[in-house]
């Protein structure tokens, strides 16, 4: 067999040697790639290759940390679904409840992971197919539930066995209620796209240290939040609010599994406002605006007397 | 016997032959300051007395009509820009 020499990101010339096997029970093109492995003995440079896998992805981030770590996703649409394809390579435990179906809106134009084999499927069946068949070692656990059905004390207990809680849904009455229930015993982020997708916004909420999600908001009541149903918005910019958030995921994940800290971003901002246009608040194109947030007086989740 | 120990200031000894200096301020029960206590009572008394003797006085109570106080939420206290309440029409 011919051994190709190739040059890695950091320099170095390694023989790559194909797994006949792998390509052969894999007939994706994608997972047949992955199935390289590099053989080190010829390296050139005096520092070994710390992995064994096939990229080096740097000593600092290494995502097989986090294998075997439970989230929940709340919400399989558009920013859930992608949020959970990105946050897959992890090879994380993704416990992901939604109760709705795929219907044949959500697979036009890359509005969601799901493509048209998956319609009728309910979301979360749907996402399991679609994710654990692109990134083995990721498991989707697919709870097909209404997240107001599920009693306070199992979700309670789900959240606390998890590492992180992405909120990625819209119901107003149920987003007060899950930041009243998380918001003590784990750290959580809500993800959301505003009118026609020209923005969004992420809110991280970490127990004690951060303020909640209602006071990051604003918001004192359900009344006060406006879901926009059917939005019209561009595939992409809903692509790029969904890996912002897979993004800052990651990296709190990384620091609790890690006991390290974040330094991809100044912590005391729990508000990261996320511009697709160039628009006011960011007026040279699409950008980051990151802000802190203050606990209101008296606020029963973040700021109750001891 | 000086028994009005609370306003008594005692200075810490020397040596052992020096005996305790004492300050006491004067007593309540001095005459000037007894006459004084009394001129204060008299005065006291006549107050009390026109307050009881007044004319009955009709109360007019103004109606002052009360604006809402525009409390900044507290997110606005800080030198953010982002509008919170536009953040609160989403879709996920």
């Amino acid at each position: 067999m011919k051994h190709k020499i190739v040059k890695l990101p950091n320099g170095k010339l390694v023989r790559q040697q194909q797994d006949d096997l792998l390509s052969v029970i894999t007939d994706i093109d994608v997972l047949a790639a992955a199935a390289f492995t590099y053989d080190n003995s010829i390296e050139s440079a005096s520092t070994p290759i710390p992995m064994n896998s096939s990229y080096n992805t740097g000593e600092n981030r290494n995502p097989q940390r986090l294998a075997g770590h439970d989230i929940v996703i709340i919400g399989a649409g558009a920013i859930g679904s992608y949020s959970a394809f990105f946050l897959a390579p992890a090879q994380i435990n993704i416990h992901l409840i939604d109760f709705k179906k795929v219907q044949f809106k959500h697979t036009q134009a890359g509005r969601t992971i799901y493509d048209g084999s998956l319609i009728g499927l309910y979301k979360v069946n749907a996402a399991k197919l679609k994710i654990e068949s692109s990134f083995p070692g990721t498991k989707v656990i697919p709870l097909p539930y209404n997240i107001d059905e599920i009693p306070d004390i199992e979700l309670q207990r789900l959240f606390s066995r998890s590492i992180l809680v992405l909120l990625a849904f819209d119901d107003p009455a149920q987003l007060i209620r899950i930041n009243k229930l998380a918001y003590p015993v784990v750290d959580f982020i809500q993800a959301a796209m505003h009118t026609a997708g020209l923005s969004g916004h992420i809110v991280i909420s970490i127990p004690l240290v951060t303020p909640c999600l209602s006071c990051t908001l604003d918001i004192k009541r359900a009344e006060d939040i406006q879901r926009l149903d059917s939005e019209p918005a561009n595939s992409w910019d809903i692509i790029n609010v969904a890996q912002q958030t897979a993004r800052i995921a990651i990296e709190i994940m990384y620091s609790k599994v890690t006991c390290s800290d974040i330094t991809r971003w100044d912590t005391s901002k729990n508000l990261i406002y996320i511009a697709n246009t160039k628009q006011q608040l960011s007026p040279d194109g699409p950008g980051l605006i990151y802000e802190n947030s203050q606990r209101r007086p008296g606020c029963p989740v973040c700021n109750s007397p001891p | 016997m000086n028994t009005n120990n609370a306003i008594t200031v005692t200075a810490r000894p020397r040596f052992a032959t020096e005996g305790v200096n004492q300050l006491t301020r004067p007593l309540p029960t001095s005459p000037m300051v007894l006459r004084l206590f009394v001129q204060s009572l008299a005065e006291l008394s006549r107050k009390v007395d026109q307050l009881a003797t007044r004319p009955p006085e009709r109360i007019v109570v103004k109606e002052v009509q009360i604006k809402e106080v525009q409390k900044p939420s507290p997110a606005a206290e800080t030198n953010n820009k982002v509008n919170r309440k536009e953040l609160r029409s989403f879709f996920d």
